[in-house]
């Protein structure tokens, strides 16, 4: 035996633990994943009638082999999706700060919300640019292959939500909310056509997927806000 | 006769355990930088409830830290509550990281050559003797063990 013996203070294993048990605390703390939640799903929610209402602008149309294809921009639409997530990451910003800061914490959402808001511009100069037609050539454009499908359903405002939760999930060390955004960016990414097949619905065709994805954070930011009430094991 | 365990530089260097610095590897001011880095900015009244101390202790850990240049503190209003927050500085995030990076040596080290002796060459002594000559005195039987730095809140 020693007479100099390391005071239990400095069990480096138990200090370590206890490192982590206070970050994992902080993190908890920090969280506030039901706000961006409802924020989205409110901002979904309000592009359907923008989206079955809004002008769409049909222009540049040529034959290609097996029909026509044309620029179609819906003017409205595209402002709203802009507009609406510009202002729902400023609330988001706001409102997570405003909520950590009383609960003694400061938060580290600006990366996510720089990242939603970049995300939002670059869609939207993307879709004005008609940069669908720079993915693929035109004969293509017309019925685009799968793996060409998903990617234009990717690079979509509801898309964009997605990504920007990846992000939200990373920055928080969130599992479930990483899994949440994975399912939530699987729902985006399957075709939903309840086999009426392509431009079923006119211009209403985009509403059962707004339906669907923003009931889906409708519902995650119930569930979030339960998962926090006090008193909850976590 | 050869060390089987120790690599020739790990005899010649310094024990991880001299590096420690004393007013960082203090368990509370320990704790005090770790919920400062992940919090960013931490209010005092945060603090003393994950950490359950008084407000006098508290203040003195945060007073060394302060000294040390490892933390900034910032007292303001917010309508007419007091409100203090502390904010780790670059040199106290650094001086975290160096604390992380010694215990995980440190722990490294235990591992893989069995239970620590602090001292003066102790661990050629150990070697000498080829057999493990100190004991963590947490993993002793019947050691006083200190409760955690952090637990969860209970419930009424």
């Amino acid at each position: 035996m020693t007479s100099d013996a390391v005071p239990a203070d400095s069990d480096p294993r138990r200090l370590l633990d206890e490192v982590r048990g206070l970050a994992r605390r902080v993190r908890l703390t920090q969280r506030v994943t039901w706000l961006p939640l409802l924020a989205l799903a409110a901002v979904t929610f309000g592009a359907i009638p923008v989206s079955g209402w809004g002008p769409t602008i049909t222009s540049d149309c040529r034959a290609v082999d097996g029909g026509q294809v044309c620029k179609v921009w819906q003017p409205a639409l595209q402002l709203y999706w802009l507009a609406a997530l510009l202002l729902a990451y400023v609330v988001i910003a706001r409102g997570y700060l405003r909520v950590a800061r009383a609960r003694g914490v400061d938060t580290r959402v600006r990366p996510y919300v720089l990242t939603g808001v970049a995300l939002s511009v670059a869609l939207f100069a993307a879709v004005a640019a008609g940069a669908g037609a720079w993915i693929v050539p035109d004969p293509q454009l017309l019925d685009p292959a799968a793996p060409v499908q998903m990617l234009f359903r990717l690079l979509t405002p509801v898309g964009g939500i997605g990504l920007g939760l990846l992000v939200l999930a990373w920055l928080e060390r969130h599992p479930t909310l990483l899994l949440f955004a994975l399912g939530y960016l699987a729902v985006v990414l399957v075709p939903i056509t309840f086999g009426w097949g392509a431009h079923w619905g006119g211009r209403w065709q985009s509403a059962p997927i707004l339906i669907i994805t923003g009931s889906l954070l409708l519902v995650g930011s119930a569930g979030f806000a339960l998962a926090r009430r006090p008193g909850r094991p976590r | 006769m050869t060390d089987p365990v120790d690599t020739p530089d790990e005899a010649t260097s310094a024990h991880p355990v001299t590096d420690l610095d004393d007013v960082v590897h203090q368990r509370v001011r320990l704790g005090i930088l770790t919920i400062a880095h992940e919090a960013r900015r931490v209010e005092f009244g945060f603090l003393r409830t994950q950490l359950d101390l008084t407000a006098g202790n508290l203040s003195k850990h945060l007073s060394v830290l302060e000294t040390a240049g490892l933390i900034r503190i910032e007292k303001g209003y917010e309508g007419r509550r007091g409100r203090t927050w502390i904010t780790l500085t670059t040199a106290g995030s650094a001086a975290l990281a160096d604390e992380i990076t010694r215990l995980k040596t440190l722990i490294a080290r235990v591992e893989r050559t069995g239970p620590l002796r602090i001292g003066d060459d102790r661990d050629a002594d150990r070697r000498r003797s080829g057999r493990d000559a100190v004991e963590l005195p947490s993993d002793r039987p019947g050691a006083q063990r200190r409760p955690p730095l952090w637990t969860p809140p209970r419930r009424a």
